[in-house]
């Protein structure tokens, strides 16, 4: 299954394979159309991505009483194309390594992290059929590819050769195993009442969203997502007050930009799961009857503007969650997420199976 | 990990300045810290011995230009004993009442420097802006927002303009009601409290041992403030009270200095409402006599004294400041070792220190 | 547990009280601040009725003020070269404190910044332009004073005659005349000041009826 599954590429996906398969074969076709077709899921993520930058500089900007960017970008949206600018700009700059730095994770780390995020953003169902990769096990693929993002960023913290990477890095790994089992946890629970280890499947099993079924979960949920995704209050790898910038030191230019790009598409793909997973996915009430009556290509877009409606819910959230805290403490994290997170996702493990028996 | 040195500057966010903190961490725990300062010796006392008595006024300010006003105050304080004048009424008025609004200054540069530190970008900006309503008060009494060159031998440089009580007044209003912002978002938000409460203990007796003073020393609970023991200007009058807390953590050294704002607030807005007419400047002499004197004021950070040896000449022929940021650096010894690395800027942020007038 | 979720809450409600309300920042390039009213900004030689004594060179702690000064073959001194190195300058006033005839101001200007070390040495034709530029804003720091009682006054009414509002009128007293300031009318320009011959106006404060 695939994105030209969906009612709104199917079309012009028989024209396209109608036309191309003559002059290179079918399946070179096949190929070609495959290619296209990640490129067009990563434009998409990357899109949204922009989005979210700007999102977070307006909303945090305001919610500091101050403008946020204002001069690049067209009007109502003003300073919109300030991260293209940065983007430009780190293009720009120098690409250099430190002379002692480990070449092949210096360089490895940021792609890593930066593949990781798109990879998932190829297993979310962004809409009806829009699904880049239907698997029937795509939960457990998805908890496999976020834990590779904080590898990533103990990679760049351990080969920069620099102390500060090094603790930085080495808090990415303290952190992760502290978040970790929680939010596996959480995840599991979800995929317990829906039934079904699929996102798709999960997104689609809830009648009544989970967050007002597991509320304490979704709680969860949110408090490990802060911590995946290293922002504040659990921005600890990279606490720029005594680590001056924790993994990312060492890191300029283009590899700077690889994983500031990395944490927003982040942001955005674990947003995506939040909504697939306990805000009912695309669904809404009145789907079925808006289905039937209504051209499925329109239904598409209808559907892919619900989730994304969802989806910056969220994230305004998780700016929010910024703009109020502090940065808390390695330790207190440990603490918090083995002492406080751990026993509350089983109770909601408990509660889930309760939910299940009570409703036979 | 192998135990390490880390260096935390000259070139570091959590440093607040040119200095260096060697720390060795094992792990993440701090087994010793060696502070280094130097960096930004100017030799100011050797400027005194070749400017005249006059033309060194300017070079105070420059000691701590987030407290410029406190320190020239000290020096022309100094001065003001060896010649034995005393300057008018309306003088007096206006000299307690920059002393208090820099007080209040300095203390928001302070709390911007202390949220940023522990990680929110939201409540130093709002620090920040409170902090330009001071500013906007002295520019208009002093003609510049940061080094103000406005204290003389026997008055001050010029008169309040017409209506600037008033202002006082309100812009104090109006700090006084947005401090409630401060109380929101750290006073009472458990991610700071998390970090401060308990963190960094110097207790009174090694503080007394140590000879800190000002914020650091009331929050240990010694009751020392020159405004109290020695008092000069009009602090005998007002009857000033210091705050005193007793914990000696973070935490109390953050709450005496949120509560001094409060207090500063208080004494200028009366002392501005009652405020005299009269003479602002009486003729001093050209040069003290021979003698020497020793003067101290509680500028924001604790006790500044200067200690001046005159010839008779139209120059000192020695003088000597003593900052308290010096103390404070030093006690860094005793309170850092086996604190976390997250503590270190949460604890050096609670001494504020200057480098300014350590180095001098 | 009532108190921790309050104090894990109540910090929300700071930033999205202000994210309903306008911006308190100002646009810098765009929009400025307000001036205050007797802003010291940079020391301007603005040469008029310059003396050439040189006052402010001594007043100035760091020797920023050079000037270069030729005397004539009939014995007069005429200014040849100025230099202010506004690199070291401390903006502390004394220059403008010192000079006696308000030749040396502290002007209004701000922005002040250069690519070159060397071009933040001010000759006397950037002060010549600077002046120019800046004159609409040059106002006395005194927003109303009234002239000290003139003890010496010779009575020859320049002043009378250079007030551009007519606060000061003639008056005989024992028989000498002398005059009479308005502190009412009076707009603190400082004209009669400068061009009294015998040195006696000075400006001095005056607030009003009250204080
Ligand atoms: S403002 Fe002060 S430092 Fe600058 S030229 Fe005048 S006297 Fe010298
Ligand atoms: S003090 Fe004034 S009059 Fe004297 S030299 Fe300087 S600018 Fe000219």
């Amino acid at each position: 299954m695939s994105w030209y599954d969906s009612a709104l590429l199917n079309p012009v996906y028989s024209k396209a394979l109608e036309i191309l398969s003559p002059l290179i074969t079918e399946t070179g076709a096949k190929v070609l159309l495959a290619l296209i077709e990640s490129f067009i899921i990563i434009m998409f993520v990357m899109i949204n991505v922009l989005v979210v930058v700007y999102l977070e500089r307006k909303l945090l900007g305001r919610m500091m009483n101050r403008r946020g960017p204002v001069y690049a970008g067209p009007p109502i949206v003003w300073g919109f194309f300030q991260a293209i600018a940065d983007f430009l700009k780190l293009l720009t700059k120098e690409v250099f390594r430190p002379a002692r730095a480990d070449p092949l994770t210096y360089t490895a780390g940021p792609a890593i992290v930066v593949f990781a995020g798109l990879a998932i953003g190829l297993m979310v169902p962004f809409g009806e059929g829009l699904v880049g990769l239907r698997n029937e096990a795509s939960l457990l693929y998805i908890i496999a590819l976020a834990s590779l993002e904080p590898l990533g960023v103990m990679l760049c913290g351990l080969s920069s050769n620099n102390k500060y990477s090094l603790i930085g890095g080495s808090r990415a790994a303290a952190q992760m195993i502290s978040y970790e089992l929680p939010a596996i946890l959480v995840l599991v629970t979800t995929a317990l009442l829906a039934g079904s280890i699929d996102v798709l499947g999960i997104a689609k099993a809830q009648d009544i969203w989970y967050i007002i079924l597991l509320p304490l979960g979704f709680v969860i949920y949110l408090i490990t997502v802060l911590a995946e995704l290293e922002r504040t209050p659990f921005d600890i790898p990279e606490a720029e007050s005594e680590l001056v910038a924790g993994f990312m030191t060492e890191y300029g230019g283009m590899y700077y930009g690889m994983l500031m790009a990395a944490h927003y598409i982040g942001v955005f793909v674990t947003a995506c799961l939040a909504v697939a997973v306990f805000l009912g996915g695309y669904g809404f009430y009145g789907m079925e009857i808006l289905q039937a009556s209504i051209h499925p290509a329109l239904f598409t877009i209808v559907t892919l503007v619900v989730f994304l409606i969802k989806v910056y819910a969220v994230i305004f959230l998780l700016i929010w969650i910024r703009a109020a805290y502090f940065r808390l403490r390695i330790d207190q994290l440990l603490e918090l997420g083995w002492k406080r997170l751990f026993p509350l996702a089983i109770v909601n493990l408990f509660w889930a199976m309760g939910i299940l028996f009570a409703m036979g | 990990m192998a135990e390490m040195w880390v260096n935390f500057g000259p070139q570091h966010p959590f440093t607040h300045g040119l200095w260096r903190l060697k720390v060795k961490v094992d792990g993440e725990t701090v087994t010793d810290v060696e502070p280094t300062i130097g960096y930004l010796h100017r030799g100011v006392e050797k400027i005194a011995e070749n400017r005249t008595w006059y033309q060194f006024i300017p070079y105070n300010d420059r000691l701590c230009y987030v407290a410029s006003i406190a320190w020239s105050e000290g020096y022309i304080g100094a001065v003001e004993k060896l010649m034995d004048i005393e300057p008018p009424e309306r003088a007096k008025y206006l000299r307690t009442i920059s002393f208090e609004l820099q007080r209040i200054a300095s203390h928001f540069v302070w709390l911007a420097a202390y949220a940023i530190d522990l990680g929110n970008f939201t409540a130093m900006l709002f620090a920040v802006r409170e902090r330009e309503f001071i500013l906007d008060l002295l520019s208009r009494l002093t003609g510049h927002r940061m080094t103000y060159n406005y204290p003389r031998f026997g008055g001050v440089a010029r008169d309040a303009p017409i209506g600037w009580e008033d202002r006082v007044v309100r812009n104090l209003n109006r700090i006084e009601r947005k401090m409630k912002d401060f109380i929101d978002l750290m006073t009472e938000n458990e991610t700071f409290l998390k970090r401060v409460q308990g963190v960094g203990v110097l207790p009174r007796n090694k503080a007394k041992a140590w000879g800190v003073t000002g914020p650091v020393a009331r929050g240990s609970g010694l009751k020392t403030d020159v405004r109290y023991n020695d008092p000069y200007l009009l602090y005998e009058e007002i009857g000033f009270e210091p705050v005193v807390m007793k914990d000696g953590d973070c935490y109390s050294r953050y709450m005496v200095r949120m509560q001094e704002i409060f207090e500063s607030i208080n004494i200028s807005r009366d002392l501005a409402e009652k405020m005299p007419s009269g003479d602002i400047q009486i003729k001093a002499p050209k040069k003290p006599p021979e003698g020497e004197v020793f003067n101290r004021v509680e500028v924001p950070r604790g006790e500044a004294s200067y200690y001046i040896v005159s010839n008779g000449g139209n120059s000192p022929y020695r003088l000597k400041i003593r900052s308290p940021a010096y103390i404070h650096i030093q006690s860094t010894k005793v309170i850092m070792p086996g604190h976390n690395v997250a503590d270190l800027p949460a604890i050096l942020g609670s001494l504020d220190v200057c480098l300014g007038d350590t180095d001098r | 547990m009532a108190n921790f979720v309050k104090r894990v809450i109540g910090a929300m409600k700071v930033p999205a009280e202000y994210l309903l309300q306008r911006p308190i920042t100002i646009q810098y390039p765009d929009e400025r601040m307000e001036v205050p009213e007797g802003y010291r900004g940079h020391p301007l030689y603005t040469l008029n009725h310059c003396t050439l004594c040189r006052a402010c060179e001594r007043a100035c702690p760091v020797n920023c003020i050079e000037f270069n000064i030729e005397t004539k073959s009939d014995g007069t001194k005429y200014l040849k070269g100025f230099y202010l190195d506004l690199g070291r300058c401390l903006f502390c006033g004394f220059c403008a404190d010192a000079c006696p005839t308000d030749c040396m101001i502290m002007g209004p200007k701000l922005e002040l910044m250069e690519f070159e070390r060397g071009e933040l040495v001010y000759g006397i034709k950037k002060f010549q332009k600077l002046t120019k530029e800046v004159q609409p804003y040059i106002r006395p720091y005194y927003k109303r004073s009234h002239a000290v009682k003139p003890k010496n006054c010779i009575g020859c009414l320049i002043c009378v005659m250079t007030c551009p509002v007519d606060a000061i009128s003639e008056v005989t007293v024992d028989g000498k005349r002398t005059i009479s300031v308005d502190p009412e009318v009076c707009a603190g320009c400082g004209h009669c000041v400068s061009n009294c011959p015998g040195g006696v106006l000075d400006l001095v404060e005056y607030r009003g009826g009250s204080k």
